[in-house]
């Protein structure tokens, strides 16, 4: 039981809520407001936008867009760049991690300083000569185009390596008595140690990947090979001038579901996430 | 079972040295505690035998063969940590079967050492746990358990009872000494206590700064302590040691002047100490006793009681503190002027150098 509140402390707490309540609610109304709207007739849009309860009801605008032959295959797309770049830079990232954090080798520290370099690096400044570089490849409009530039993720190594870091070293040299070779060690003791680590950089890769817009946009021309942000983009001016608004908005809450759901299954990672790369 | 022996071992790490020159020989079946203050080197030492650290110069040798080059895991060592460095996403089951599985023994067999090593620590229902559902004492027996079932020619353990608390600590003393007869096995034992190192050792090794101090059993180190160091680090409450000066000698005495002018007689090895050299005597604190006609004079500062036995803490004349343990339900007030005489036992003299000069016992007259 703890004591309750009296006075001064009890209306600190109040005003604290009342502020988290409105910026929750600026947070929150837009995407209500668009929620709602992907719920409304496109007459009915016609006439006001306003209003936050979706009245007169439809689904017609999600049925419109499930109905269009290339979604369905974008959002294949989308998976299949989301889940590779995860699973690969889950792959580079804690061996890469491990390696800065537990292993000796030559020019560790300049190694370490070029990839930390890379942080600073903004990613449209390498569009130019990694465009060329797939087109000469051949490769462009192809899934391993769209992932390829995003495996190497310098805060992905840094994430894992200050995590392998943390793990005492008593527990490899008990590991490394315990008859274990540098693989078994690293597969299992120090993985299945970093699961937090690793679903949190997975979460955030997926995120990174299924809102990834600029190199889709560049390297998938072909429409067969769009992602589902580049799709929707594509057929949104479209939407606006033939079908309405509501189209428009169902086309942003369809696109955003895999993310919300991510966000509401894995919430306790993200947050312990957040904590961990702050905390460091 | 196997015997250790360190053969000159060095160990620098660029150009500083933390291990100088150590030799040493433990017993097949032995306890051998490493003890010493913070940065003595002891653990580091420990490592050296577990081939978790490299030597720099000299020869390691377990069973007789030399291990220098051998990995960690090939030597037939078991290490108990500090922290006890269990696998914490396993259970204890799985944390005691990971060194068996690496090298393939078979199913059968490991199930037969867990329960075994299991029944001697009383783990058996802990099991199916998970490390951090279990208390400190018991994490550190799960850590003594996987060192059981690997059945190594070594155990070794660094500073093992460091994170328990007091009680849990004089048990799981006991628990270790009680293992070593059971397994009749080749321990080594680093602490920084020195309590522990009493009570468990069939031979201690003090370290200084990477150099072995003294080698010997506990008492014998107690009584006969080689230097200052030894016999300031072993004993609760800590020796006393007062400056003097040799006022005069004659055969194996000498005749000790203090700073309050105060002279106390003592036996040291012929020629060791000449009048007008500097000497410091110790005296132990379970020696002192309170006498009217005692021949130190000083003001009790504090007085602790114990119970059994009562702390006096007091001032002498030259401002030196000085520990006595009484066993007197009525010790002297706070502030009071006693004067302290010595009862019999060994009065231990150091010269100059820190070296004892004492006369061993055997050869009083």
């Amino acid at each position: 039981m703890t004591a309750a509140r009296t006075g001064w402390a009890l209306w600190g707490d109040r005003l604290l809520l009342a502020i988290t309540i409105i910026v929750a609610a600026l947070w929150l109304l837009p995407v209500i407001w668009v929620v709602t709207m992907s719920l409304k007739p496109n007459a009915e849009l016609m006439r006001s936008t306003w209003g936050f309860i979706p009245y007169p009801f439809t689904i017609e605008n999600y049925t419109n867009l499930i109905q269009l032959a290339t979604v369905p295959r974008w959002l294949v797309n989308s998976l299949i760049v989301a889940i590779g770049m995860t699973l690969l830079v889950l792959t580079v990232s804690s061996l890469a991690g491990y390696a800065f954090a537990r292993l000796q080798f030559p020019f560790k520290r300049t190694i370490f300083a070029l990839m930390i370099a890379g942080l600073m690096i903004p990613e449209q400044a390498v569009f130019l000569p990694l465009h060329q570089m797939f087109a000469d490849w051949g490769i462009h409009n192809t899934h391993a185009a769209l992932v390829m530039p995003r495996v190497a993720v310098p805060i992905g190594v840094f994430l894992m390596m200050q995590f392998f870091r943390a793990v005492p070293r008593e527990l490899e040299e008990a590991a490394e008595l315990d008859h274990a070779s540098r693989f078994t060690i690293f597969f299992r003791i120090m993985l299945p140690l970093s699961v937090p680590a690793l679903t949190t950089l997975g979460l955030f890769t997926f995120i990174h990947a299924w809102n990834d817009f600029l190199w889709p946009l560049v390297s998938a021309t072909d429409a067969d090979m769009y992602t589902v942000t580049v799709g929707l983009a594509s057929i949104q001016g479209n939407f606006a001038m033939s079908e309405g608004l509501g189209s428009v908005m169902a086309s942003a809450v369809f696109a955003s579901l895999p993310i919300v759901l991510l966000f509401l299954i894995f919430q306790r990672f993200i947050v312990a996430g957040v904590a961990m790369s702050a905390g460091k | 079972m196997a015997e250790v022996a360190l053969r000159g071992v060095s160990k620098s790490y660029g150009n500083v040295d933390v291990i100088h020159d150590v030799s040493l020989d433990v017993g097949q079946g032995e306890f051998v505690v490493f003890v010493g203050p913070s940065g003595c080197g002891k653990s580091t030492l420990m490592r050296m035998i577990a081939g978790l650290e490299e030597v720099t110069r000299g020869d390691v040798l377990i069973g007789g063969e030399r291990v220098n080059d051998t990995a960690a895991r090939d030597r037939g060592v078991a290490m108990v940590f500090q922290n006890y460095a269990l696998y914490p996403h396993m259970s204890v089951r799985d944390n005691m079967a990971f060194g068996l599985r690496n090298i393939g023994t078979p199913r059968p067999e490991i199930d037969s050492r867990i329960a075994k090593a299991a029944e001697i620590l009383q783990l058996d229902r802990y099991l199916d746990r998970k490390p951090r559902a279990m208390s400190g004492g018991q994490r550190q027996r799960v850590a003594i358990g996987r060192a059981i079932v690997r059945e190594p020619k070594v155990f070794l353990f660094d500073e093992p009872l460091s994170n328990l608390d007091a009680n849990l600590r004089v048990q799981m003393r006991t628990e270790i000494a009680r293992l070593h007869h059971r397994l009749d096995a080749t321990m080594i034992y680093v602490t920084h206590d020195q309590t522990e190192a009493m009570t468990m050792a069939d031979r201690i090794v003090v370290l200084r700064a990477g150099v072995i101090e003294q080698v010997g059993a506990p008492l014998d180190l107690y009584e006969r302590p080689a230097n200052m160091f030894v016999a300031g680090f072993l004993g609760a409450p800590k020796i006393n040691f007062i400056k003097g000066r040799v006022a005069a000698s004659q055969g194996n005495e000498i005749l000790v002047e203090l700073a309050g002018g105060t002279r106390l007689s003592a036996l040291v090895r012929p020629g060791t100490a000449n009048p007008g050299d500097a000497v410091t005597l110790g005296l132990r604190p379970e020696m002192l006793q309170i006498a009217l006609d005692g021949p130190l004079p000083g003001r009790v500062e504090v007085v602790e009681q114990l119970g059994a036995v009562q702390l006096v803490y007091a001032t002498l004349a030259d401002g030196t503190t000085m520990v006595a343990e009484l066993r007197d339900r009525r010790p002297p007030a706070v502030g009071a002027d006693v004067r302290f005489a010595l009862g019999p036992g060994i009065r231990h003299v150091f010269d100059a150098r820190e070296l004892s000069i004492t006369l061993p016992e055997g050869d009083h007259q």
